[in-house]
């Protein structure tokens, strides 16, 4: 995009009459190649898959129709232009910000899968675009991003260090904070919270801090 | 060139071609195997083909051969293979016609080269998430209107009466293969495919509220299973 707004301004700068209409042209044809989502299509996408349920005004769905809706679109979207939807999504529905960014790195998973590198790229153009469309939540968009790919909170918070500098710490002890109340929630788009609670999750082996933490246990072995 | 040098340097051009067409590397060997149940809900029928039908044990290890029925609302939970799990809705017949891996040799050091499985789905509706993995992974599930194949990882809904054959793909891919079609239509993630008669459709699921709740069901399902498998993964049997 930048590239092309260098390019628009370069062409407008142009002396020679004949030469601004040769680059309008031009500029012309290029955005007509853009992708459709540069165009605003993903919020369109989202408000006709939230008005399949029933509600014509975006802004007074229900979270979970919101996110039923949202979640259709984003597995549906090519995953490049993820981070395109998040910012739609936000847009539409800034209070749900951090159920829409869970909601997309787990697309995210879905398609990247087995491609680590891949995936971190990825992952990090979402958080970034997140923050991007709403700033004030930034710490929540880090734990729902950290909570969503914890193996993968590395990128999460490259992601928003880039996008909000000035909110490093914040951000590293969102990303890093005792993860146990989250440890045994499942992902849940039909939840309005985007997580529920399921006994299956009720293992330690959720708890990936147990790695950086030492146990604490009381109770200890007996002394000989 | 003399007649010996010719005969001499053909014989060896044909020793060459022959050792380098000859296939380098051992094949492996393709065993049969069993599935796993990790639950049930309900009443689940199982029995051989032709058989009488028995309630389905706790810890049973249906193989190939074996057709499980969930009866009125029960379900099963099944990992056919450790990469491949599945999900029998309520209603469901489900025959599996092969479950068999190919490793080589050394049954515990060296990896997994391929595993294949097919079933047939004689009615109702299963859910399905399979992962690749490390190996080559074939599932193919036979329905009464044609042939659905997994050619990546996935995660689908397939669902079969006596007309009708219906596939919504949460993500991943599938292809379906009506059975007088000769091309194989793909489903893409979010998409829902119906083949009924000579009519086929392929829209996104986004469209329909049923299909939006179908792919959040799926989503949901599957974190439930693997989380089975995980609880299971010290009991399966190699």
């Amino acid at each position: 995009m930048q590239i092309f707004l260098r390019c628009f301004h370069r062409a407008l700068t142009r002396r020679s009459p004949g030469a601004i209409f040769r680059n309008a042209a031009l500029i012309l044809c290029v955005s007509a190649l853009l992708p459709a989502s540069a165009a605003g299509a993903p919020a369109e996408e989202i408000a006709k898959a939230v008005a399949v349920n029933g509600v014509t005004d975006v802004a007074a769905a229900r979270p979970k129709q919101f996110l039923k809706a949202f979640t259709a679109v984003a597995l549906r979207a090519n995953p490049r232009d993820l981070p395109d939807y998040v910012v739609a999504a936000i847009d539409l529905r800034p209070d749900l910000a951090s159920n829409i960014v869970a909601v997309v790195v787990k697309a995210a998973l879905k398609n990247w899968e087995g491609k680590p590198n891949a995936l971190c790229a990825m992952i990090n153009r979402i958080i970034n675009a997140a923050i991007a469309g709403n700033p004030d939540a930034v710490v929540l968009i880090v734990k729902a991003g950290a909570v969503a790919s914890p193996e993968l909170r590395h990128c999460v918070v490259t992601g928003a260090i880039s996008a909000a500098p000035m909110a490093k710490e914040a951000i590293i002890q969102a990303a890093t904070a005792k993860a146990v109340p989250f440890a045994f929630l499942t992902f849940s788009a039909t939840d309005t919270s985007g997580f529920s609670f399921t006994a299956a999750t009720l293992s330690p082996a959720n708890i990936s801090d147990l790695e950086n933490d030492s146990v604490n246990s009381p109770e200890q072995p007996p002394t000989p | 060139m003399t007649p010996a040098v010719v005969r001499k340097f053909l014989r060896f051009t044909a020793v060459a071609v022959l050792t380098a067409t000859q296939p380098g590397c051992w094949e492996g060997t393709t065993s049969t195997v069993q599935a796993t149940i990790l639950a049930s809900e309900g009443l689940v029928m199982t029995s051989n083909t032709g058989g009488a039908s028995v309630p389905l044990a706790p810890g049973a290890h249906p193989g190939t051969g074996e057709i499980l029925e969930t009866t009125g609302a029960s379900r099963v939970a099944i990992a056919l293979l450790p990469n491949l799990l599945v999900q029998l809705e309520p209603g469901t017949r489900l025959e599996i016609v092969r479950l068999a891996i190919t490793k080589d040799g050394n049954e515990t050091g060296a990896a997994m080269q391929s595993r294949y499985a097919e079933v047939k789905l004689l009615k109702g509706r299963m859910f399905v998430s399979q992962v690749w993995g490390e190996a080559l992974a074939k599932f193919t599930v036979k329905t009464s209107l044609g042939e659905l194949v997994t050619t990546s990882n996935a995660l689908f809904y397939v669902e079969d009466d006596a007309d009708k054959t219906r596939v919504t793909c949460v993500s991943g891919s599938v292809g379906f293969q009506p059975r007088a079609a000769e091309s194989v239509t793909r489903i893409p993630p979010g998409f829902v495919g119906e083949w009924s008669g000579a009519n086929s459709t392929l829209v996104a699921a986004e469209t329909d509220e049923g299909a939006q709740e179908t792919l959040i069901e799926g989503l949901e399902i599957e974190q439930k299973l693997r989380q089975l498998i995980s609880e299971k993964r010290y009991a399966l049997p190699r």
